[in-house]
């Protein structure tokens, strides 16, 4: 991980469908080493800020930049140097797990054995050879992991993460998390578990029916206050 | 570049695996020539009448069904997202799922085509012509079916949409090639072949010329 | 009077609702009876006029959709419009395809025995109403948002230059039969008056009707609004 410095601008991110709105006016920033979870009940826009962020839908209104030293980057770039990993994983499931990392490896314009690297990280060495279908939840997981260790983003989109992993699955992608964020990178992630997120961000923004009603450092205080409104407010 | 030719290989990969798209393009195929076979074949000695039309029903159809299967897995796996999201151009997405419905469509004409010209005791006169109507007709279907394909992959009623508003579009590839097959099939018809040919050409680069120009426009609403 | 899409479109209708019955008295009363075909070719004059109107129709649905797609998706507004002009436009357009294709056989009927040839013109009236259904069905079962229409304008745009190899296609393909002359009868300068009139009252209508649809699919939208306002309204307190 290079060591500079990126700053993500998202302002009043919009996204409106026929009447209603999804999101509305989101604003924040983003800087290395920060791993940011945005909380919120179903439906309350979770998915939907991380897709727009990394323009896999488009914007109603908004904007969302990048700046590098100083220096805004180009869209394309920008795209590149977002990872998401989104609920339905982008995984072609009758392909086997090296060849999905290929594939996603060259389309990113890659060369040299990063594939390889990359399964060994997330410990699937073993499996390499096996179809995706086959993979259970948590391994198609870490296979995700590795399709974005492997595409040399360096801010990870990642939604609703830990759905459908045990205890160990958990700690393993914590520890990754962490790690990536140590090593310069930014991570913003979604949940609707406050708890979940208690020793892994540093900071935490709660979404409610599309609008940002808090964005605060990570506190005790914090965790609570958004358990209130998470549970408070209707959907 | 290098990215038109991962994506195909990836594509002919997964079909070489599960034959999800040329299994159901042939056997429809097949189907459908035995049915036009009872429809149409009253008298033998008609056959030039109806042969030519047949084949060019019979790759139509085929082409619509593959179309709809060939976008059917980038949606099981939602990576029409995924690939949108990488850093080459729409375009060559689209050139790729062209070229891989052009291969899988030769496929099966190699098989269902030699078939229809047994079943309907047709001789080839003119071999070139017809291959090149062929050849022509495929990948004008190929270009507006896939530009279509592609955007209608996620609404509810695609298999009949695709039909709807492909088919009048390629009216003109159906009527040119139609009679180019009849003339090279030896029907008494003294025309010459190479404008309609020229015309099947022209039409092919219009169409491609207008779908490189609208499908990053139409895929990026 | 100012110059606003309500008086235009008040204005439009009173001149097209003068405009149809003088045509339709001038038609039956007034143009002369032809010599070979009877009574029965006045029905040319309405199929005619639909016809030329069904074709303008099919090139401003082409032009609104070429233009909501080169328009950048922060030009909501302005794309709205064209959306609305192109549905409004294609709808017009399936009515009087539905016009063209009924008085055509009819009058086929009478003047060669039989209700359908694959003459040129028609079979290009009966693609391009094929069109104009596949654009109304994309935008209806295609979903509601921006990305449907998108399409739609997409097959307009494809539509429209296409349309020129479908005519010849269709042309070539229908040497057999026999090519119907239309507008060689046009001798008498009765004849003349009543269908520059014909053509004047569908012309006026369909504009007329264009614009009541084309107002319709905006208040739609400003209704999208209203709604998407009240969204905002109720949900910002949280």
């Amino acid at each position: 991980m290079q060591d500079r410095k990126f700053v993500l601008k998202v302002q009043k991110l919009t996204k409106a469908i026929s009447r209603r709105y999804l999101v509305k006016d989101i604003s924040f920033e983003l800087f290395p080493s920060e791993v940011l979870a945005v909380l919120g009940k179903n439906g309350a826009g979770k998915t939907t800020l991380l897709s727009l962020i990394s323009s896999r839908i488009s914007l109603s209104d908004g904007a969302v930049e990048l700046e590098e030293d100083g220096k805004k980057i180009s869209f394309q770039t920008m795209r590149q140097m977002l990872g998401l990993l989104p609920h339905d994983l982008f995984l072609y499931e009758d392909l086997t797990a090296q060849e999905n990392l290929a594939f996603f490896h060259a389309m990113n314009g890659g060369v040299g054995n990063l594939p390889e690297k990359a399964l060994e990280e997330v410990g699937l060495i073993h499996a390499k050879s096996t179809l995706v279908r086959e993979f259970s939840r948590g391994m198609k997981q870490r296979l995700a992991i590795a399709r974005l260790l492997v595409s040399n983003a360096k801010i990870w989109l990642l939604d609703e993460p830990f759905t459908g992993l045990d205890s160990a699955g958990r700690k393993w992608l914590s520890n990754k998390i962490r790690a990536f964020a140590e090593s310069g990178g930014a991570v913003i992630f979604s949940s609707h578990d406050p708890h979940e997120v208690k020793t892994l961000a540093t900071r935490v923004i709660v979404l409610s029916r599309g609008r940002m009603v808090l964005d605060e450092p990570m506190s005790d205080a914090t965790i609570d206050r958004s358990f209130a409104i998470i549970e408070g407010g209707a959907s | 570049m290098r990215a038109f030719f991962s994506i195909l290989w990836k594509d002919l990969l997964i079909e070489f695996r599960t034959k999800d798209i040329i299994y159901p393009m042939a056997l429809f195929s097949l189907v459908l020539l035995v049915i036009f076979s009872f429809a149409f074949l009253q008298d033998p000695k008609k056959a030039i009448d109806y042969g030519p039309g047949i084949v060019w029903v019979c790759v139509l159809f085929s082409s619509t069904v593959g179309q709809n299967r060939l976008f059917d897995k980038e949606r099981e796996n939602n990576c029409l997202s995924a690939l949108l999201l990488c850093p080459c151009k729409p375009y060559t997405i689209f050139l790729a799922k062209v070229m891989m419905h052009l291969i899988l469509a030769s496929l099966v004409q190699l098989f269902s085509i030699p078939l229809i010209l047994v079943f309907f005791d047709l001789s080839l006169v003119d071999s070139l012509s017809f291959v090149a109507s062929l050849v022509l007709g495929n990948i004008g279907l190929a270009i507006i079916g896939t530009l279509f394909a592609s955007m209608l992959t996620n609404s509810k009623m695609k298999e009949v949409l695709l039909p709807l508003v492909t088919y009048p579009l390629v009216i003109p590839l159906l009527v040119a090639g139609v009679k180019v097959s009849a003339i090279a099939l030896g029907a008494p018809i003294f025309e010459d072949v190479n404008p309609w040919l020229r015309f099947m050409l022209g039409f092919d680069l219009f169409a491609g010329l207008l779908a490189f120009l609208l499908f990053e426009r139409m895929i990026r609403q | 009077m100012k110059l606003s899409l309500d008086n235009v479109d008040m204005s439009i209708s009173i001149v097209s609702m003068c405009l149809l019955p003088t045509a339709l008295i001038l038609v039956f009363f007034y143009a002369p009876v032809e010599a070979t075909l009877g009574a029965s070719h006045k029905i040319f004059y309405l199929h005619v006029s639909s016809a030329i109107s069904m074709m303008v129709c099919f090139g401003l649905c082409g032009m609104s959709g070429l233009i909501f797609l080169l328009l950048s998706a922060r030009q909501k507004k302005a794309k709205q419009v064209f959306d609305c002009v192109g549905v409004a436009c294609a709808e017009m357009g399936i009515v009087l395809g539905a016009v063209v294709l009924t008085t055509g056989p009819l009058w086929a009927k009478k003047a060669w025995g039989t209700f359908w040839t694959w003459e040129p013109r028609l079979t290009l009236s009966l693609v391009v109403f094929l069109l104009f259904l596949g654009y109304v069905a994309l935008r209806s079962f295609a979903g509601s948002d921006a990305f449907a229409k998108g399409v739609a304008s997409g097959l307009a745009v494809l539509a429209m230059p296409l349309l020129y190899f479908i005519h010849f296609a269709v042309e070539r393909w229908g040497g057999a039969h026999p090519q119907v002359v239309f507008k060689g009868g046009l001798v008498e300068p009765k004849m003349v008056l009543t269908f520059i009139f014909t053509l004047a009252a569908v012309v006026f209508t369909s504009t007329a009707l264009v614009l009541a649809r084309f107002r319709i699919e905006r208040i739609r939208n400003k209704m999208d609004e209203v709604f998407l306002a009240l969204d905002d309204m109720q949900n910002t307190e949280v």
